[in-house]
């Protein structure tokens, strides 16, 4: 079995696991509103990592960009409490980004872009595996907003070729002027804090992250473990950017990931939950054709905002420790029915005696993806 | 029964030649990228009016997506069990370079849409799973350099009991103009198996 034995989040919230899911679990919300910030003209809402560099946490390797150090911080907590090598060769390091350090791009010369290797995802994740001193080459994923849930389900396929016993799967994102604007230019954001699957939904929020969780091949795990039991992803075949209208990608991953499961076995769903109007109806349609409408629903992103390339890891690394303490969570941002099929979509807390979860994304190029845990 | 992952077809676009199963198909005599791609478009009789939407990158896997599946596939039949993988050596950093022209001065600040949501090396893949109805997994990797073994490793563990075959391969725009593309097909019989060093022979053989 593949077990999440380790795990770090560093987001608007903090710089721990426990930190983030504190403040999720009441809540609160990184998001805040930044004017002239990157140069930007328009004002914007975000969750960002406002201080990188807190006492104790500065500075991991000067060498390295910020995003690159925030990953590395993130891996070097995610690996205090578990029995891992970093530097051993049947360790394999997963790094998983949308972006990258593209803010480089920005002060690039022109035609030097292509000899700036810190332009370069590939460098990106050999810098941090050169910190732990990895003899491995890293494998990168970049699959856009399922990127970091699909390097999980990299790794678990890894582990299970027994090529490695731990896989280090780090996902991080840094927001810039080209990503602020970009869905600037999409008019995908929203004035306020968003309002996942609300009837008043009206777009995302971005956000900063980097996650880390330390999967390793286990014959019988510990309490207290999560288990990757599946995952599938599915494309939808229909727009690279627009969200399917039949859900078909994501119904089918659905589908997968449950062939031979019982869906009452399932406490909670945690959806992508961007909050924009035609993924949140996307996801209630996935769901209502898979059959799934009747389980919980939450979505994490009022709190966290979307953090991207990170946003897989952060929201199941949530999701595993609610689950951990036996409690759906609610969601935050949201207070009515807003999607034509109706969700039980979460307002509080929940207590559950069930043992697993769904997490699932959707990206850009038409890519879903959805991950069975299950506690033990 | 015992299942063999061949490789069904390849193909293979480097310095202004197109290669389909190791044999030269076209030479196009343009050193300008663009305008390769262009020549190919319409040398290939493809009408297919998103072509001219796309960035570079998705267009360069696109032809080399016709190459190998034009006239092969019913694209009205949906396929969720064909699966997409690539690899690249700089993800969308050509199309992130236009981009960023357009943001790059406060006095010409337009950012595009349309430029944005190509700044995304997965996008190539989505553009490829609509023109032939590809419901499957579908995915970008990064790597520095061109690894057969790798590409290997990778696909093969994609291949569970809801994939039947998988369209595969290297597609780099930005450090060069290059697309390595391969269909690998899960079978009863052997026939060419897909292993590092047939993917490397008939890479090299269109040197």
């Amino acid at each position: 079995m593949i077990c999440i034995t380790g795990n770090n989040i560093i987001s608007s919230l903090g710089f721990t696991t426990g930190e983030n899911y504190g403040k999720v679990q009441v809540g609160i919300s990184g998001v805040r509103r930044y004017s002239g910030l990157y140069g930007i003209p328009e004002p914007f809402m975000a969750a960002l990592i406002e201080d990188k560099a807190p006492d104790g946490a500065n500075h991991p390797d000067e060498f390295c960009s910020p995003l690159e150090q925030t990953a590395i911080l993130s891996i070097r907590r995610a690996l205090q409490d578990v029995d891992v090598d970093p530097a051993h060769p049947r360790t394999l390091f997963v790094f998983s980004s949308t972006k990258g350090n593209v803010e480089y791009l920005a002060t690039a010369p022109s035609g030097a872009a292509a000899v700036d290797n810190r332009l370069y995802l590939w460098h990106t994740a050999q810098r941090i595996a050169h910190h732990f001193s990895n003899p491995n080459i890293p494998v990168v994923v970049s699959n856009a907003c399922i990127s970091g849930a699909y390097a999980m389900l990299v790794a678990k396929r890894e582990l299970e070729a027994g090529r490695y016993d731990s896989a280090v799967v780090v996902g991080a994102d840094h927001l810039s002027k080209f990503i602020v604007s970009g869905f600037q230019s999409f008019k995908a954001l929203s004035g306020g804090i968003c309002k996942p699957f609300d009837a008043l939904r009206d777009g995302l929020n971005l956000g900063e992250a980097a996650a880390t969780v330390i999967l390793q091949k286990k014959a019988k795990p510990c309490g207290g473990d999560t288990v990757l039991a599946a995952g599938a992803a599915c494309n939808d075949a229909n727009h690279i950017s627009g969200p399917s209208r039949t859900g078909e990608g994501l119904y089918l991953a659905l589908s997968r990931i449950m062939r031979g499961r019982n869906s009452s076995d399932i406490a909670f769903i945690n959806a992508h939950g961007t909050a924009t109007l035609y993924n949140d109806e996307m996801e209630a349609i996935a769901l209502h054709r898979a059959g799934l409408d009747a389980i919980p629903v939450n979505g994490l992103k009022a709190c966290l905002g979307h953090t991207l390339g990170a946003a897989g890891i952060v929201e199941s690394i949530i999701s595993a420790t609610a689950l951990q303490h036996g409690t759906i969570l609610k969601t935050t941002g949201y207070s009515s029915q807003g999607t034509s099929y109706p969700l039980p979509v979460t307002t509080e807390n929940i207590p559950t005696e069930k043992n697993g979860f769904i997490k699932m994304l959707s990206g850009f190029g038409g890519c879903n993806i959805a991950l069975l845990f299950e506690k033990v | 029964m015992t299942a063999y992952l061949n490789i069904q077809s390849s193909c293979v676009i480097r310095r202004q030649c197109v290669f389909k199963d190791g044999k030269k198909r076209f030479e196009i005599q343009l050193p300008d990228c663009p305008e390769f791609l262009s020549a190919l478009y319409r040398e290939l009789k493809t009408d297919y009016r998103k072509f001219f939407k796309m960035d570079r990158l998705s267009k360069l896997a696109f032809l080399a997506s016709e190459v190998l599946l034009s006239g092969q596939t019913d694209r009205n039949l949906p396929r969720p069990d064909v699966a997409i993988i690539l690899f690249n050596r700089s993800a969308s950093l050509d199309a992130d370079s236009v981009y960023q022209r357009s943001i790059m001065h406060p006095e010409d600040y337009y950012p595009s849409p349309s430029e944005f949501v190509y700044t995304l090396p997965n996008i190539m893949t989505g553009e490829i799973a609509i023109r032939h109805g590809i419901f499957g997994e579908t995915a970008c990797f990064i790597s520095e350099r061109f690894d057969p073994a790798e590409l290997c490793r990778t696909v093969t563990a994609v291949f569970d009991d809801t994939v039947q075959e998988c369209l595969c391969g290297w597609v780099e725009y930005f450090t060069g103009c290059e697309a390595m593309l391969f269909r690998i097909v899960k079978e009863t019989e052997p026939s060419k198996l897909f292993t590092p060093e047939n993917i490397r022979r008939l890479v090299t053989c269109a040197e």
